[in-house]
């Protein structure tokens, strides 16, 4: 199978809002997608579905052939937008917590990253910056050899130099057997680092297609073709 | 996985529960020895009244010592009542904070059966409500007895042999194996009622988590007095059918009359609700999880 | 830094020439060992795919060769390295001509200008 994560006819209404509709798409291995889309468009939900926080309401959505469930948790690495580690731990007890949970957690690869961000482990968790904690979350779900990396607006609310750690570190814990899907909508940055795109609005694939063959065809970038598809 | 679980349930809520029940037994540990020195040194100014192994009442005049004493004796109480609450407190703003506040998107996203991470906080929560029992067990016991011991003594002999005179007169009247029964029985129920109770806060906690977009918490609550007035109302029910219509008129005398098959009922009917409201919650946390 | 791309070309054929460049100027010397795709990848900013993707139209074009475990090498063929430049210089300048002439400048005073300048 080619494909690491098939979706079909997924759809997921909030008290009868939709914020997916009968979306259908799927994934192949080994690559960088965006997936793009204004605010409100189904990107931060469609990712939860993936990573099994979010229960859809029809279709089906399957990773590596497996429903989302206890153990595709185990293949699929999920970063979201909030921080959501325990204040009262330090960044060791949070290193052992995700060694213990998760077999293909890399420790030395953890704390090489966390050395070169400059962070002790040994500093409590409550002690770090935003930006610090953010960083700590990426080393964290970076550190794993998943099969699948589900991160949603890494970029979002980021310095540019966080920027470009963060793309820096997604680009080199990258390997052909990994698959990273990047939400975000702060396009320009992220474009050189994709292998393909999908345009979601209102729940719905709108377009999608590799990156360098819309250069190619169109000869204008992801960034300047967003926004000619999605024109106020 | 239900080990490594629990191994975090406990690193999380020990650093807090901890210290608060050493605290409290330390409290009332002081409380005890600085009245029992203060009756050692000092003229009987300072009694503390007892009447049949009962603590009737403090005598007192009117100076500093006698004040903060009295101080540290109602600190020691509220200690005692508080930690109860306390311990209560923590443990479910830690099932509220780890599973429905931001905390949730790490939990839940762990390769964990819900069932396991519903296990893990129904043990630590029955642990800690238990440990924080004995606490206050120890506490009170350490006021009472070596805090009312007399002038020569350590231990107030009278409370310990008015204890033992209890037991001595319950195994007279039932004999010795009804009497041990009796007691198994009693723990066997405290321990279940535990259980029940906590899984009837989580299961409160729960529905107003996934029900109520704003006030949760509020919600929780209210959803807390509902479920209980329900279980209450369907174990008076089952109850009244057991033992028919005097169980509602004078529940005494049926315990009197069948003390056995009263602990029995009861310890089914707490083990029966504990087993579907388990299952309720694991229902909704598989299924119905919408994390914000 | 991150290498900067414009928006209308593929990003692997700008990349290409970022490195066609620094070939060319010396930066990775003729028979050197290349950083891997990886660490190309790092330093440019971009996608590995997309840096195999570039390094592969080097191979194609001769500049790069690849020994299979132990990794790309720049060329020691003069004739490659030189018709590279070269082609590459006339591509800089045939930019410079059709910018220059929609001013209005003849090809020979866009000549006599950059002699000019250069003194």
């Amino acid at each position: 199978m080619n494909n690491i994560l098939e979706c079909y006819n997924l759809s997921k209404f909030y008290s009868g809002v939709p914020a997916l509709t009968n979306l259908t798409l799927s994934i192949p291995k080994g690559k960088i997608i965006g997936l793009l889309g204004p605010n409100g468009s189904g990107k931060t939900t469609f990712i939860k579905i993936a990573a099994g926080l979010l229960t859809p309401t029809t279709g089906s959505i399957t990773i590596d052939g497996n429903a989302p469930g206890v153990e595709t948790k185990s293949y699929v690495s999920y970063l979201p937008e909030r921080t959501y580690l325990s204040s009262w731990m330090k960044v060791s007890d949070i290193i052992a917590m995700f060694s213990d949970f998760y077999p293909d957690f890399d420790v030395p690869r953890a704390n090489d990253m966390l050395k070169r961000l400059g962070v002790s482990t040994n500093a409590k968790l409550k002690t770090l910056s935003k930006g610090t904690k953010e960083k700590v979350q990426l080393v964290l779900v970076m550190a794993r050899r998943a099969q699948l990396y589900l991160l949603d607006e890494p970029i979002g609310g980021v310095d540019p130099a966080t920027r470009e750690y963060i793309l820096n570190t997604i680009i080199t814990n990258y390997n052909e057997n990994s698959t990273i899907i990047i939400s975000t909508h702060l396009i320009t940055d992220i474009e050189k680092v994709l292998d393909e795109f999908l345009f979601i609005n209102k729940g719905q694939v709108v377009m999608s297609g590799s990156v360098d063959s819309v250069r190619e065809e169109k000869g204008m970038s992801i960034d300047e073709l967003f926004r000619e598809v999605f024109k106020c | 996985m239900l080990k490594k679980l629990l191994k975090y349930e406990y690193k999380s809520v020990s650093r807090i529960l901890v210290p608060a029940i050493l605290g409290t037994i330390a409290l009332a540990l002081l409380t005890a020895v600085l009245f029992k020195i203060s009756y050692t040194f000092l003229p009987p100014e300072n009694e503390v009244i007892i009447e049949e192994g009962v603590v009737v009442g403090v005598s007192m005049t009117n100076n500093i010592l006698s004040v903060i004493l009295l101080t540290l004796l109602i600190f020691s109480i509220i200690a005692i009542i508080a930690s109860v609450f306390v311990i209560g407190f923590i443990l479910l703003q830690r099932y509220y904070k780890n599973f429905f506040g931001d905390e949730g998107y790490l939990t839940f996203t762990l390769p964990v059966k819900t069932s396991a991470h519903l296990t893990a906080k129904l043990i630590s929560g029955v642990f800690w409500m238990l440990l924080g029992g004995i606490g206050v067990v120890i506490s009170v016991f350490v006021l009472v007895v070596f805090g009312t011991a007399e002038k020569g003594q350590i231990i107030n002999k009278e409370v310990l042999d008015t204890f033992s005179m209890l037991f001595k007169e319950l195994f007279e009247m039932v004999g010795v194996g009804d009497g041990v029964a009796y007691i198994i029985e009693l723990v066997l129920l405290i321990l279940i009622q535990c259980i029940a109770q906590m899984l009837l806060f989580y299961l409160a906690i729960t529905l107003g988590s996934i029900i109520a977009k704003k006030h949760k918490v509020l919600t929780s609550v209210g959803m807390y007095l509902g479920i209980n007035a329900a279980a209450g109302t369907i174990i008076n029910i089952i109850a009244a059918i057991v033992f028919g219509k005097v169980y509602i008129t004078n529940n005494l005398s049926v315990f009197a009359n069948s003390a056995h098959l009263f602990f029995i009922l009861f310890i089914v009917l707490y083990s029966v609700i504990s087993v579907v409201v388990f299952i309720l919650i694991n229902d909704l946390l598989r299924r119905k999880l919408n994390l914000e | 830094m991150a290498w900067k791309f414009v928006s209308d070309r593929p990003i692997y054929l700008q990349i290409a020439e970022h490195i066609k460049i620094d070939i060319i100027t010396g930066v990775y010397p003729p028979g050197e060992r290349m950083p891997s795709v990886r660490e190309l990848a790092a330093i440019a900013a971009v996608n590995p795919n997309t840096m195999q993707r570039a390094m592969s139209e080097l191979e194609q074009s001769g500049l790069v060769s690849a020994m299979r475990t132990t990794g790309r090498f720049v060329t020691e063929d003069k004739e490659i390295l030189e018709k590279t430049k070269q082609a590459l210089a006339h591509e800089l300048a045939q930019e410079y001509l059709r910018t220059i002439s929609r001013l209005g400048y003849t090809p020979e005073e866009a000549a006599e200008l950059v002699l000019k300048i250069n003194q």
